[in-house]
């Protein structure tokens, strides 16, 4: 049928062949227009984490809105000079005017308590600030905002060399709206309730969703680019750095557009280096680059049409596809040039068929096994991983058709010519191998199991600590502003403490009591109030938070820790260091201005669900945090400080969040990588035909793979979303060589069936090819280490590494093995 | 003028509960008395707290704010825990009430009208300040056995001090008992 296709279609009619093949390619091209970019916290989560519907809620129960903030370190080192005030007075005043910001919090309009102590009735009359005090002692103010509870090592930086300025942004109601709808909807979806009629709506909201999103995420781009102008303005007054949510988010978009476009170009400018080198023939160099070309611009048209998301863990897909379309290719081309030497007088139309259809099994398997490879991504729980699974295994399809129908019908347009064969004359790589196979047999072998054992001894030691810091470099605005940020304002992470009192009594029906009872007279009036919010201040409740809060700040990896109690210690030392009793506080809660509860109440109470938040930063960088033994100790301790069964606490925000990403990684590196070894052993019986021969080929795929573990445990490089998918795929990529191998070690086999000789023949052909597409992945997974993240830097070495290991297995371990139990029936 | 004043004053101490209709003029008085103690620079914390509690004393019926502090949880404890309970608590209220004095700044005080509400009588004072004014309501009851009217909660600002002991209490007692409440009660007098 094949063979059909190509006699009786392509090969007569190859002009309309490309015609169509390019019209649909521009029809797909028009929608590589629409990919799009996520670089959101959200795509590093889980979609069906209860942790993150919680996460949502609380925030929305908290009004938490974004914030960007600014680091600020002057110069002369006196935050207070009246110089730096006035900085930070127009910096304030210029970002002000730009039409996200909400409102801004420095140290020069928050409250004053204690510069000097006033008395508590006082206060409420009145509050100070730098800004709206002439005669302000600075003295006491520097000593306030060094000790007092709510500043300290937040909005200052202990050694007061730096503060925070901080940007809060409009809430962006209908995002949230939206995301609710969404989410609504999807988890209707999952539970198999969904009506056709919410289906509808589910994919008019997602779509809804995503439209606003860009619109929002254009905005924000330029809302933080004009920021940066800003900032700039400012640059001799001190060091200014910007840090933030949004902010990383808006850098990692940019570092993944520049991502894609250096490794896009700068690979496609190697391979034609690599081609030249080794074909000297501009055919194999254009034809390479075209069908290249094709195949990606046909899988980012499927993506746009698709709506997959690149995020940060695609961003490096190009790459991935231009290297396995190339080593596609570079089998085709070894073939053809194999051919045309042996068989120099045959048609050209044979040649091509010849080539195409000896190499149709073998790469037909190997695509499929790639496939495999990327195909497991998809049982890991990380969905950016399982979306690269998807693209991938997309990807690759596309480019095995492109491949096998531009390939011949290009060819056969163009005439016969003889292949220059310097490159393979001067190679002695391929006999140096032939002879260790041939007399260093051993060797091999102990080498594989030295291998074993470096691997099983590193993967004993793998970590899956990552912080967040260290996924970028150290001359990059993140690195610097969140390592600013985290060692001396305070730590980064966040982590919410939500404790349900469960004290709130439903309105229930007031006993009816025998009417010459005095209290029962009494009682109705009293029932009416005592829900109301002024009284929801208790001994009680107040003595819990401040019990959680103490607990959270003697844990040396929490930075900040701000609640209720926060406030509650300041009201102390404006009482006259007495603590603040409830009528006390039920006073003030009723004199408070508004501007001011929603400073320090908001965030931290929520009276209508009897609800208290503690939110505290976790200091990211600190070498010593393990994240999830510090969220299991604070789980266990809480209980014990709580002390009180009908309390109920719930740990929350990122840091929780992110916890579990982690978590899910060890299972999903087994899980993925255990389906591409099953999923290969079985395609490997299918296609040899033999268990004997599928064990060894399985065997010479999993010794080179191993090494991963080894490096990645001894060097204490963490498994991350990234790295976990490197297993998987090298395997995936590698195991092409060990199918084209052994297919060709069969043919040789059958002419004279000894095994030796066989292997050199096997070795002076195939085995070209096979360092050829390995030395042109290999420098494909080598352009990674130009990205600005340090986690796709670590996946281009270490799959660099495997690729090489995998090479040299299937040419020495893989024929020592075959050598070894001749698994070929004579 | 004076002369009145000074009868009044005379007559004040030597006063207990009120009739509905003395309630406003008598208070008025109280009140008035209460501040020149407040103003009076040579006299410490504790000494002006003391002298208003004399003052004041008459006119509050501890046993029912007692009572009303602790809610439904006054009928399930012996006759011998409520008067611990009424003890504790009068010198706890005592002294809250002195600690509340420190809110007063040299306001000056106006009395409002006498509200009836139900079978309950309000009156409503003022305390005005410079900026603002801060309202305090006097709430009595009438007292069947003797015909006369006790005050059994003040509202400061809208804040009900019985209602606060109240919700306090009562998330004490879900898992304390009422005699560890009693304790807490004096070592909290005893600071």
């Amino acid at each position: 049928m094949i063979k059909k296709f190509y006699t009786n279609i392509l090969f007569k009619n190859p002009k309309k062949i490309l015609f169509l093949v390019f019209l649909s390619i521009a029809f797909l091209g028009f929608y590589a227009t629409k990919l799009e970019i996520d670089a959101s916290a959200e795509t590093l989560l889980l979609d069906d984490d209860k942790d993150l519907a919680f996460a949502r809620e609380v925030s929305k129960n908290y009004k938490s809105e974004d914030i960007l903030v600014i680091t600020f370190t002057p110069k002369d080192k006196d935050l207070l000079s009246n110089n730096n005030l006035k900085t930070i007075k127009d910096l304030s005043e210029d970002i002000l005017k730009l039409n996200k910001t909400q409102s801004i919090i420095s140290i020069l309009n928050v409250p004053l308590f204690q510069s000097p102590t006033a008395q508590l009735q006082k206060l409420v009359e009145e509050v100070k600030t730098l800004e709206n005090s002439k005669d302000i002692n600075k003295a006491l103010v520097k000593n306030e905002f060094l000790t007092s509870a709510i500043y300290k090592n937040s909005l200052v930086s202990n050694d007061f060399e730096t503060t925070a300025i901080i940007i809060n942004l409009k809430r962006n109601e209908q995002f949230f709206t939206l995301v609710e709808k969404r989410n609504d909807l999807l988890s209707k979806k999952r539970e198999k309730n969904i009506s056709k009629d919410e289906l509808k709506e589910l994919e008019k909201v997602t779509l809804e969703f995503k439209e606003y999103r860009d619109k929002q995420r254009i905005l924000e781009h330029n809302y933080i680019k004009n920021i940066r102008v800003i900032l700039k303005k400012y640059k001799n007054e001190g060091v200014l750095f910007l840090g933030g949510v949004n902010m990383i988010a808006t850098d990692i978009i940019s570092f993944v557009k520049s991502d894609l476009v250096i490794y896009g170009s700068t690979l496609i400018l190697l391979l034609i280096g690599i081609l030249w080198v080794i074909f000297r023939q501009i055919r194999w160099v254009a034809l390479s680059v075209l069908i290249c070309s094709l195949s990606v611009i046909a899988t980012s048209g499927m993506l746009g049409f698709f709506n997959w998301e690149v995020t940060v863990i695609s961003s490096n897909f190009i790459s991935l596809q231009l290297i396995i379309t190339i080593s596609i290719i570079l089998h085709l081309i070894v073939r053809y040039r194999e051919l045309t030497i042996t068989y120099k007088n045959s048609s050209h139309s044979k040649i091509i068929l010849n080539t195409m259809l000896s190499k149709l099994n073998p790469s037909f398997f190997a695509i499929i096994t790639t496939i495999a490879g990327f195909g497991s991504l998809l049982l890991s729980n990380i969905q950016p991983v399982i979306n690269l699974g998807w693209m991938m295994s997309t990807g690759i399809a596309i480019s095995l058709i492109i491949a096998f129908i531009v390939f011949p019908t290009i060819l056969i347009l163009l005439n016969k010519v003889l292949p220059y064969k310097t490159f393979e004359n001067n190679l002695h790589f391929i006999d140096y191998a032939i002879k260790i196979v041939t007399s260093k047999g051993n060797t091999i072998l102990i080498g594989s199991i030295i291998l074993i054992a470096f691997a099983l001894t590193g993967a004993s030691k793998l970590l899956v600590e990552n912080s967040f810091i260290s996924y970028f470099k150290k001359d990059t605005e993140i690195y610097k502003s969140m390592k600013v940020i985290d060692q001396k304002l305070g730590g980064t992470t966040p982590l919410d403490i939500i404790i349900n009192f469960n004290e709130t009594k439903k309105e229930e029906n007031s006993k009816k009591t025998s009417s010459d009872d005095i209290l029962a007279s009494f009682e109705d009036e009293f029932n009416q109030t005592e829900n109301n919010e002024q009284y929801w201040f208790t001994e009680h409740r107040m003595n819990m938070i401040i019990k959680v809060h103490d607990y959270l700040e003697s844990i040396p990896q929490v930075g900040k820790v701000q609640s209720l109690a926060t406030m509650l210690k300041v009201g102390k030392i404006l009482n006259n260091n007495e603590e603040l009793d409830s009528f006390k506080l039920a006073l003030l809660y009723n004199k408070l201005p508004n501007e001011y509860k929603a400073i320090v109440l908001d965030p931290y109470i929520n009276i209508q669900k009897d609800q208290a938040r503690i939110t505290l930063r976790i200091i990211d960088s600190d070498d010593n945090l393990r994240r999830d033994e510090l969220l299991k100790k604070i789980n266990y301790d809480l209980k014990n400080v709580i002390n009180d069964n009908s309390v109920e606490y719930r740990l929350s925000n990122l840091m929780v969040l992110y916890n579990n990403m982690l978590q899910s990684l060890f299972d999903s590196q087994v899980k993925t990588l255990g389906f591409v070894i099953l999923t290969l052993f079985i395609m490997f019986i299918i296609l040899f035909r033999s268990l004997m021969l599928a064990t060894i080929a399985i065997l010479a795929n999993i010794v080179p793979i191993s090494i991963i573990f080894g490096i990645m445990g001894w060097l204490e490089i963490p498994l991350d979303i990234m790295t976990i998918t490197i297993a998987a795929i090298s395997i995936g990529i590698g195991v092409d060589d060990t199918i084209h191998y052994i297919h060709r070690f069969k043919t040789e086999f059958k002419k004279d069936h000894n095994y030796i000789e066989a292997m050199k023949r096997s070795h002076k052909t195939i085995g070209f090819a096979m360092v050829y597409t390995s030395v042109a992945v290999m420098v494909g997974f080598s352009i990674l280490v130009l990205s600005n993240l340090i986690p796709t830097i670590y996946f281009g070495l270490l799959t660099v590494i495997v690729m090489a290991t995998i090479l040299l297995s299937a040419i020495l371990l893989l024929p020592r093995l075959i050598i070894l139990f001749e698994p070929f029936s004579k | 003028m004076l002369k009145k004043f000074i009868t009044i004053l005379l007559l004040t101490t030597s006063l207990f509960a009120m009739q509905k209709e003395d309630i406003k003029e008598n208070m008025s008085k109280n009140i008035y008395n209460v501040l020149e103690i407040l103003k009076n620079k040579s006299l410490s914390k504790e000494q002006k707290g003391k002298e208003i509690i004399k003052i004041m004393d008459t006119s509050f019926d501890y046993q029912i704010m007692s009572m009303l502090a602790l809610g439904s949880n006054w009928k399930s404890i012996s006759n011998e825990q409520k008067s611990n309970f009424s003890k504790a608590f009068e010198i706890r209220l005592k002294d809250s009430y002195i600690d509340k004095l420190e809110l007063y700044t040299n306001q000056k005080m106006q009395i409002n009208e006498l509200e009836e509400i139900k079978n309950r009588l309000v009156l409503k004072t003022l305390l005005v300040g410079e900026k603002e004014n801060f309202p305090i309501d006097y709430k009595f009851y009438k007292n069947n056995k003797n015909n006369q009217w006790f005050i059994y909660d003040v509202n400061i600002l809208g804040v009900s001090i019985i209602q606060t002991y109240r919700t306090q209490f009562e998330q004490y007692l879900k898992d304390k008992s009422i005699e560890s409440l009693i304790e807490y009660l004096k070592t909290k007098n005893e600071v």
